[in-house]
């Protein structure tokens, strides 16, 4: 499993590689809280109280922007940062559970995941994914 | 595709290039600027754009234009009210992301021994950065008046002053609004965020008025050589960044109910005058009257700034323009006037002497329009034309344009550099992070001048004053 960011003129991307799509999507999570947050982020776990959270989409491009606006929608509005343990893809649903961490100083602002440039492939043994976000 | 160029200002992308697209594509822009635009996907997104349904005439950038989502930045797009659609792409996801310039009382001479002073205390005074919220805390009813009432609201709890409202555009207030169209998830991103510049290329700047081109034009703004002003930059924050999130979604699923079938996703859209249209333009008026109070709050602590440390109280707004907005606007089209909803994403709105929507004050001028420079680099004030109504639906340009990727810029030079670069400019600096700097250091953006050139020459707008910096507080 690994992510990598992307050149774009004014934004960033994001492309990913994992065996499986939900850990495909684990890795999107996991490349956006390292944007946002930084690479040596140390987490401080609040509660030992998992949170559960289901999102459900008409396809699953939006799936994955679905998902990730609502991780960037916990961050900016609740004002901590999700811990995700586990991610369960069943077509066009998604269901995650996340602890919560203290917040940290942001390093680089996301306003929104967008649909440019999109990219959910299957390939012979791995997924592909890459997203561009606003910032 | 099929590019042709029109003249030294201006090419055209023909109709013929896609099968989609309803009207030809024009680009403003000289042919060092029109390289710039060929190596991203400007161009494409122009084209894409003029696939909207009910789109008038053409589908335009501007000569700062670069790679957006679904619109290019620099974009504007008019479309037919009854035919037409609306696509939350077009204005983008800091809807009236926009700049504000305030003229002062006071010259160079006046605050040269205390441009330092100055602008550490703006810097403490105007929340910035990322993460870090404003000084007023929000609950939903209050937020729903912010949204709903504009600038009014501002003057009611003495932010504002009553004669404030006439130099914002709109008088500081869309009246289309209604906050129960914007999400509960908006407004908790929102709530505590009024008041605060954010960060990226969002900044306030102390300036100076170096040069003045149009003496009549700029005297009757307000603005005279060396005299101090301050410019602006920023938007609606994460409420505005949620409300295009939130109808980016529903309109992509609500598009195929209409039959609409658009060549990129992000410029999702639905009838101008279906539910969900009618919603998007409530909740995006709601979301750039929050803007305006933004703008206003930190105009209001400049003010406090300004008083406190030169006794002044003469803090004044020349103007206040959007840059990512849609508006239902009376424009000539072949001859007939009719109404329209004009989307323009990182493009100002550019109205000519004798129109009734800009400020008395002004009219015999033309509107004042504000384009920032980037970090370091001259802003301008610009008026706006007859020329720019007859091409472009009373549009210009909003900026100098990003031309390198950040981690790019950051590959430029590091931060010391940076700062060493803009001391022996003179300019003083005050940022939240070293990353505000080093991503936003002028080579990577277009030469504004350039910009500037090609607006002022291709008539769409034209010079009036140059700013130059003199300190600067980013996020």
């Amino acid at each position: 499993m690994s992510f990598r960011y992307l050149e774009h003129p004014s934004d960033i991307g994001i492309e990913v590689v994992a065996d499986k799509l939900d850990l495909a999507f684990k890795e999107c999570y996991e490349a956006l809280i390292s944007l946002i947050f930084g690479s040596d982020l140390k987490l401080k776990i609040k509660s030992e109280t998992a949170k559960k959270n289901e999102i459900k989409s008409i396809d699953i491009e939006a799936l994955l922007i679905d998902f990730l606006n609502e991780i960037l929608f916990i961050i900016d509005a609740e004002k901590i940062i999700p811990v995700i343990k586990d991610i369960i893809i069943e077509k066009e649903k998604l269901l995650f559970n996340y602890y919560e961490a203290e917040f940290q100083p942001i390093i680089l602002y996301v306003k929104a995941i967008t649909f440019h440039q999109l990219k959910i492939e299957k390939k012979e043994n791995y997924f592909r994914l890459v997203y561009f976000v606003d910032l | 595709m099929k590019i042709e160029k029109i003249n030294d200002y201006t090419y055209k992308i023909s109709k013929d290039s896609f099968p989609f697209m309803n009207v030809d594509g024009i680009i403003y822009a000289d042919d060092k600027l029109f390289e710039y635009i060929k190596n991203d996907k400007t161009i494409e997104q122009v084209a894409n754009t003029a696939a909207l349904p009910g789109i008038i005439s053409r589908s335009i950038a501007m000569p700062d234009a670069h790679q957006g989502y679904g619109f290019a930045i620099g974009g504007v797009a008019a479309v037919d009210l009854n035919k037409g659609v609306i696509s939350p792409g077009g204005i983008g996801y800091d809807i009236n992301c926009g700049v504000r310039l305030l003229s002062t009382d006071l010259y160079f001479d006046d605050i040269k021994n205390k441009i330092n002073e100055l602008t550490k205390t703006l810097f403490n005074e105007i929340p910035s950065g990322t993460g870090r919220g404003g000084n007023l805390k929000l609950n939903y009813s209050e937020l729903n008046t912010v949204m709903s009432e504009g600038v009014n609201w501002a003057v009611k709890h003495k932010y504002a002053n009553p004669d404030d409202l006439e130099f914002i555009e709109e008088n500081g207030k869309l009246k289309n609004a209604n906050p129960d169209f914007v999400s509960d998830k908006a407004k908790q991103r929102g709530a505590d965020q009024l008041g605060t510049l954010g960060s990226g290329n969002h900044f306030a700047e102390v300036q100076i008025v170096q040069e003045v081109f149009d003496e009549r034009v700029a005297n009757g703004f307000g603005l005279h050589k060396n005299q101090i002003v301050v410019l602006i930059h920023t938007g609606s924050r994460g409420l505005g960044h949620q409300v295009c999130t939130d109808y980016l979604r529903e309109m992509d699923i609500a598009m195929k109910r209409y039959g609409i079938k658009m060549p990129d996703r992000e410029l999702a859209c639905v009838p101008i005058d279906s539910d969900e249209g009618r919603r998007y333009l409530g909740a995006m008026a709601s979301a750039a009257n929050f803007a305006f109070n933004n703008r206003q709050l930190i105009t209001y602590n400049v003010r406090n700034v300004f008083k406190k440390l030169f006794k002044t109280d003469k803090v004044k707004i020349v103007y206040d323009v959007c840059h990512n907005i849609a508006k239902i606007e009376e424009h000539k089209i072949n001859e007939n006037r009719m109404k329209v909803l004009v989307h323009r994403k990182g493009a100002t709105r550019a109205f000519p002497p004798g129109h009734k929507d800009i400020p008395q004050v002004y009219r015999e001028f033309g509107q004042p329009v504000l384009i920032p420079g980037s970090m370091g680099t001259n802003s301008f004030v610009l008026v706006g034309t007859e020329k720019a109504m007859n091409e472009t639906f009373g549009s210009t340009c909003h900026g100098a344009g990003r031309m390198l990727s950040r981690t790019k810029a950051k590959g430029v030079m590091n931060y010391e550099k940076a700062i060493q670069k803009l001391q022996e400019k003179g300019i003083v600096v005050y940022a939240s992070s070293k990353t505000g700097i080093t991503e936003e250091i002028p080579e990577a953006y277009k030469d504004v001048s350039n910009v500037v050139e090609v607006v002022h020459h291709s008539g769409i707008a034209l010079k009036v004053a140059k700013l130059k910096p003199l300190g600067v507080i980013k996020g």
